[in-house]
């Protein structure tokens, strides 16, 4: 019973998709953006590690539904509706650099993953794709899981436009 | 002819000249004030309009008014989720926001304590403080009066945790406290404040007559912030502060003295009833009356990351021995409590839609939807 | 487990101390990823000014007394969400990985036993102990 994806469904009608949460069709985004000041997938360090490759995960689901299994505690707006992606900013918006990190379960593969859920910064609110799940949120006495804190800090403008969810690890016991 | 014409021409005219001199217009420029103190059964409604969120507002409403017209009373803007907090003791109201000098495009930013007249809503004074406050969802304690409402607590968030003082008598910014590892203002004894930690404690900071920090104690960890979170959204009710946790338990803090104590933790469910998922949730879960009655909002699916989904039905306790006197079924799902401060009480409720829903807070029957409209109403505010 | 080693300089350059002072290196680096990148980001290169830097800088602590307790107590790590073992191996895997060049010669990786000590004892001024620290680095 997700009342925010209700109150973005009322500003943003029409993109409905069948599903028990609100989801939302668009196009698919432009391709990977890179930026050398913001968190990219760690280069595997030397020796084991265990670390992923983004390309090797399976996925399976809509990026641009609340549904979809990397926004398992994703609070606001997805980029993939404003011009950006899952990964990456939209024109002319700032990756905040800071931010909140946790895990969601890959259902393909059953494994966690880590998610590192940065803010895109810099503009209006981007006001599409509204989503908030909460799976391994806490409260804000614990920000480094929270997802209710505006993370645009340490950009140059701390306007929050929306949030990214980029896997950047493979969870270990 | 021509003489009939022009007599029947003076029959119309000399009536209308005679109508328009005893016409008197109505005065251009009236501005309309509110008398006060206000009805203690008002509320300020704060819609935070999250897709515009550098736009939100707080609406003034009378909810016993049958209509918009009567209900809204005015309106006070609130930039960037603002935090708002009134002081029947100094006559003002408190909107603490931020500004961005090149608004949708960002540019500088600015945080400000905006002073009003509750008369007039009209801003009277504002203290400059460091662009560093909290900003995301809203907190009722992100900001809060200390010291009868002689200093104002603002939390800040950078990442680095501070909370920033202002003097309200003297309308100045004080001075920066740090509080590592801690966050939020709960208002503690004669000129106090507590904040939660993130090791499960809390910290109390002391301040002195000019509003200086001058010592700290510390409560040791209580808080089972990983498998039992308390919220950090308590009901306050004569100085205690009454946190739900995240499973279905119930927290007590009284905040009363100048060392906050931890009261026994009880239990919001019986075995059956958490077995069965019933767990508080929303975007502010409690709320509490002078009579001692604790409203709950709860839910019935919960489970790990249902903490924010609000409920269907509002449970009530006796705060002080815990004991569940009521449950009031909500006409619709609920995502936040607030309860305004006249009599009879009224049950606030922020609707899914969303509504602003005012329930009877003794017979729980649904009261009315107010006609006012709002993107983002989380959080309303009871004004007296 | 890492296993790279780095290298030793000519005559007179201090010894890196080998990483297998880290019990289990996958761990750490995931606990490094939820409890420490979201703030201190990728390798602890923080934000000067907002963010305390930890790359080829977190080792000094280590060099100079009360450096060693700091680095437990600061609150981002007394209330990591981890045991006393787990916090130990992060910190010798932030050390060893991210400031090696930093470390003193003769440094002793942290134990869950010694964490479990500092932790105990909550710092309660953080700014100026750490500015009190930084200031006997540069002597």
């Amino acid at each position: 019973m997700n009342w925010l994806d209700k109150l973005s469904e009322r500003s943003t009608r029409g993109l409905a998709r069948g599903s028990s949460r609100r989801s939302w069709l668009a196009g698919m985004g432009a391709a990977l953006v890179g930026a050398a000041a913001v968190p990219v997938l760690p280069v595997a360090r030397a020796s084991s590690g265990g670390q992923p490759q983004a390309s090797d995960i399976p996925d399976s689901g809509d990026p641009l539904s609340c549904d979809y299994w990397r926004h398992c505690a994703i609070d606001g707006f997805l980029c993939g509706c404003c011009g950006g992606t899952e990964t990456s900013c939209p024109p002319g918006t700032e990756m905040s650099p800071i931010t909140w990190i946790g895990t969601c379960r890959n259902p393909v593969d059953g494994k966690s993953y880590v998610i590192s859920y940065n803010d895109c910064c810099g503009k209006t609110a981007c006001g599409h794709c509204m989503c908030n799940r909460n799976e391994g949120d806490r409260p804000m006495y614990r920000p480094d899981k929270n997802n209710d804190i505006n993370w645009c800090l340490g950009t140059k403008s701390t306007l929050y436009h929306c949030s990214t969810a980029i896997i950047i690890g493979l969870a270990v016991e | 002819m021509r003489v009939f014409f022009l007599y029947f021409l003076m029959g119309i005219a000399l009536p209308m000249r005679a109508a328009l001199a005893d016409f008197e217009p109505e005065p251009l420029g009236q501005v309309a004030t509110i008398p006060t103190p206000y009805p203690a059964g008002w509320l300020v409604v704060h819609d935070l309009a999250f897709n515009h969120m550098r736009e939100g507002r707080f609406y003034l409403v009378d909810p016993d008014a049958s209509s918009l017209g009567g209900q809204m009373r005015g309106i006070m803007s609130g930039d960037f989720i603002a935090s708002f907090v009134t002081s029947a003791r100094r006559g003002e109201h408190y909107v603490i926001e931020s500004f961005h000098d090149r608004g949708g495009r960002g540019g500088k930013r600015t945080d400000v304590v905006s002073i009003y007249d509750p008369a007039t809503l009209s801003v009277v004074g504002e203290v400059i403080i460091p662009a560093k406050r909290l900003t995301g969802m809203p907190n009722r304690y992100a900001v809060a009066l200390l010291g009868d409402d002689r200093f104002l607590g603002i939390y800040n968030f950078t990442p680095a945790q501070s909370v920033s003082i202002v003097d309200l008598q003297t309308r100045k910014f004080v001075g920066e406290i740090d509080i590592p590892g801690c966050a939020f203002v709960y208002p503690t004894g004669a000129r106090s404040f507590s904040s939660l930690c993130s090791d499960g404690g809390l910290l109390i900071t002391h301040l002195g007559a000019a509003g200086i920090a001058e010592d700290t104690d510390r409560l040791e960890p209580f808080n089972d912030v990983v498998d039992d979170a308390m919220f950090e959204k308590p009901a306050m009710i004569g100085g205690v502060g009454y946190f739900p946790t995240f499973t279905g338990n119930l927290v007590p803090v009284d905040l009363r003295g100048r060392i906050a104590e931890v009261g026994a933790k009880w239990s919001l469910t019986t075995e059956q009833e958490r077995a069965a998922g019933w767990r508080p949730g929303g975007a502010w879960p409690a709320v509490g009356g002078e009579d001692g009655r604790l409203y709950v909002l709860m839910h019935g699916h919960g489970a790990e990351g249902t903490h924010k989904d609000g409920g269907d039905q509002v449970w009530v306790f006796d705060a002080a021995s815990g004991k569940r006197q009521q449950i009031i079924k909500l006409a619709s799902w609920g995502i936040a409590l607030s309860l305004s401060a006249g009599k009879p009480a009224r049950l606030v409720v922020t609707g899914a839609e969303p509504t602003v829903d005012i329930y009877d807070a003794a017979g729980g029957h649904h009261v009315k939807t107010l006609a006012i409209s709002a993107a983002t109403p989380l959080l309303v505010h009871a004004v007296r | 487990m890492l296993t790279g080693v780095l290298a030793v300089g000519a005559a007179g350059e201090p010894e890196v101390p080998s990483v297998n002072a880290v019990r289990n290196a996958d761990k750490a680096r995931v606990d490094y990823m939820l409890n420490c990148q979201g703030c201190h980001l990728p390798e602890g290169r923080g934000i000067p000014g907002v963010v305390p830097v930890m790359k080829n800088y977190v080792g000094n602590f280590l060099r100079v007394p009360g450096g060693r307790e700091f680095l437990v107590q600061v609150p981002g790590s007394a209330n990591a969400a981890l045991d006393d073992a787990a916090l130990a191996d992060l910190l010798n895997w932030v050390l060893v990985t991210i400031s090696p060049e930093q470390l003193p010669a003769d440094w002793v990786p942290y134990t869950g036993t010694e964490v479990a000590k500092l932790r105990a004892v909550p710092l309660r001024e953080v700014t100026r102990r750490r500015a009190a620290l930084v200031e006997q680095m540069w002597r």
